[in-house]
């Protein structure tokens, strides 16, 4: 059985906080905790990259869904942006920062960008028996 | 209404050193509080303790470095009490900033 949730949100510098509290309701109770955990980071920087890129925009929103399969959880972030192509291999640049997307390709199973309409960012975490 | 998670305490440590405590989530909302207690330190001696923390993620990584390079250039003395687990260990561990930052080698007990 797969199970699929949306949320939106007004786009401010407590968005990512709020999109780790509504992913923390979401997630099933089956779900480990390292799992969890993973999630919890990749989703708050898919966030704040959607915030950081809107942040010219005050009435841009952003949508958050989750997708949980028996054996993947998927993640989509969604603004109204117009976009950005982010690096083949994001490497993180110090203090200037880059870990966002550097962290995504670490963790995540596989990610990707969709352009054709603002910039939906989302990924894959393959986990073990999500729903028991 | 808010649903932050976040605390920041700044208290005279020994020697001059101020020692400021940081708990809950270290993120886009509240790295600037963080910024804020760094610049407010001025020209002291600064133990940043990390070990309140449940949660970090790349705003948060930013901060600390920021504030490392900050420090380094200007000649003042700033190291980090790093978590030992939960989500913050996390983020530290898949980054691999731990090896940029100053690491305090001798952490006073309490948080």
């Amino acid at each position: 059985m797969t199970q699929r949730f949306i949320a939106h949100f007004l786009s401010s510098l407590e968005t990512p906080t709020l999109a780790r509290r509504q992913l923390d309701r979401w997630l099933p109770a089956s779900i480990a905790e390292h799992d969890r955990g993973a999630l919890r980071l990749l989703v708050s920087e898919l966030v704040t990259n959607c915030v950081r890129h809107a942040a010219s925009d005050v009435d841009r929103g952003v949508e958050l869904a989750l997708r949980v399969d028996r054996s993947t959880i998927r993640v989509e972030v969604h603004d109204g942006g117009t976009g950005f192509e982010p690096p083949v291999a994001p490497r993180p640049r110090g203090a200037d920062g880059g870990y966002g997307l550097f962290l995504v390709e670490r963790m995540a199973s596989r990610w990707g960008v969709d352009t054709r309409a603002g910039t939906r960012v989302w990924f894959e975490l393959d986990i073990a028996g999500a729903q028991g | 209404m808010t649903t932050l998670d976040f605390d920041l305490t700044t208290v005279p440590g020994g020697n001059g050193t101020l020692r400021i405590v940081v708990r809950g989530e270290l993120d886009l909302a509240s790295s600037e509080r963080l910024e804020a207690a760094l610049l407010a330190a001025g020209e002291h001696s600064i133990l940043v303790d990390l070990r309140g923390l449940t949660f970090m993620d790349s705003t948060g990584v930013r901060t600390l470095l920021q504030a490392t390079e900050d420090a380094s250039r200007e000649g003042r003395e700033l190291r980090f009490v790093v978590p030992t687990d939960g989500d913050a260990r996390l983020t530290l561990t898949e980054t691999g900033i731990e090896a940029l930052l100053p690491i305090a080698d001798d952490a006073e007990p309490g948080g």
